[in-house]
């Protein structure tokens, strides 16, 4: 009789120890296929935003996005928040490195933002970012939207890149004989690079609404913590019998969730 | 004989929902997507209602305010991970 019944608590204690592990186990691809910050609704809404402007959409391009990608390595590898590296690289370093023949170009960054519409809001609502967004210099547009270590925090960071490519490099994919043809000097002007400023906290960004949101949840979630146990102390101390649930689980769990939060950042651009 | 085998089931549900903690937090901090995040503490919201059945089951103490106690508190854990990690916006 002990023993069936140890089995089945056994049983039991594996089976919910085997749904956790499959579970957690399961974000990391749950993070590769189903984060919320995807390339295609970046891009959507970005030209979304260009749209209502009455300017042209932006086209993706892959060396772009190769740019933007090598950017966010080197951010993850030298574990800096900033648009030029400690070493001294800047965003044109990696567009240029990466085989784009720019004239005009831009950057704006982002960092743990759980949705695409969320980071272009942030971008959006900050007008040295907007400006790039909103530029009729580029005419095309990278992406990188890569997870990493960055300055001790595990994190999504986000790098876009725009672009206006020097036309010379289209040319030198044209026929030879179109070539021969357009390969008259041009005046081309010197490059230029659009780095946003730092965003001003003057007005009410997307950042600080999702930065309140997390301070109101903290703020909550520390009272109801208190309550609780000092309800739970009150009630050990005068002896009081009543149905209740395990108090010292609650607080534990509600522990868990304020730690998680103080430890998560939320929505920053640069 | 049978009260000794009580406490040993007891401890082991303590065991199990720790354990059960412990192996969320550390995949809450390897985790680099807030998004990631949050279903890790829904997961766990979710484990702790099952818990929760389990133990004030097996200790007989198993009442429908219990129930509503371990949804209310998993429910309220789920809010604030929604909230904190800007999954969703106060205002």
């Amino acid at each position: 009789m002990l023993h069936k019944t140890l089995v089945t608590y056994v049983f039991f204690i594996l089976s919910i120890l085997f749904i956790n592990f499959i579970l957690v186990l399961k974000v990391p691809d749950i993070l590769g296929y189903a984060t919320d910050v995807k390339v295609s609704d970046l891009l959507f809404y970005t030209n979304s935003l260009r749209e209502k402007k009455g300017l042209d959409n932006l086209s993706l391009n892959e060396t772009l996005s190769k740019a933007a990608k090598a950017k966010a390595n080197d951010m993850f590898k030298d574990d800096y928040w900033a648009h030029t590296s400690p070493s001294g690289k800047e965003p044109w370093d990696f567009i240029t490195g990466a085989g784009y023949d720019y004239i005009y170009a831009g950057e704006n960054l982002a960092v743990d933002f759980s949705k695409s519409e969320d980071v272009v809001d942030a971008w959006n609502d900050s007008p040295s970012h907007r400006d790039n967004l909103l530029s009729a210099k580029y005419n095309e547009i990278g992406f990188a939207v890569l997870d990493g270590e960055l300055q001790g925090r595990k994190t999504t960071l986000i790098v876009q890149m725009f672009g206006y490519e020097r036309e010379q490099n289209r040319l030198a994919n044209l026929p030879s004989a179109v070539k021969v043809e357009k390969s008259l000097p041009i005046e081309i002007p010197a490059p230029i690079v659009e780095i946003p400023a730092p965003v001003s906290g003057s007005v009410l960004s997307t950042t600080t609404v999702m930065n309140a949101s997390r301070y109101i949840a903290l703020i909550l979630g520390i009272f109801l913590t208190a309550f609780i146990s000092i309800d739970w102390f009150y009630v050990k101390r005068t002896g009081i019998i009543r149905i209740s649930g395990n108090t010292f689980f609650h607080v534990l769990l509600l522990l868990l969730a304020i730690l998680g939060i103080w430890y998560t950042n939320i929505g920053l651009v640069l | 004989m049978k009260k000794k085998h009580h406490l040993l089931v007891v401890f082991t549900q303590y065991f199990v929902l720790i354990v059960s903690m412990f192996i969320a937090a550390l995949f809450f901090q390897k985790t680099a997507d807030n998004f990631g995040r949050f279903y890790i503490l829904v997961v766990l919201s979710l484990l702790y209602i099952v818990w929760g059945i389990w133990h004030h089951g097996y200790t007989e103490r198993l009442d429908k305010l219990v129930l509503f106690e371990y949804s209310l508190v998993s429910a309220i854990v789920i809010l604030l991970s929604a909230l904190g990690l800007g999954i969703i916006r106060f205002f």
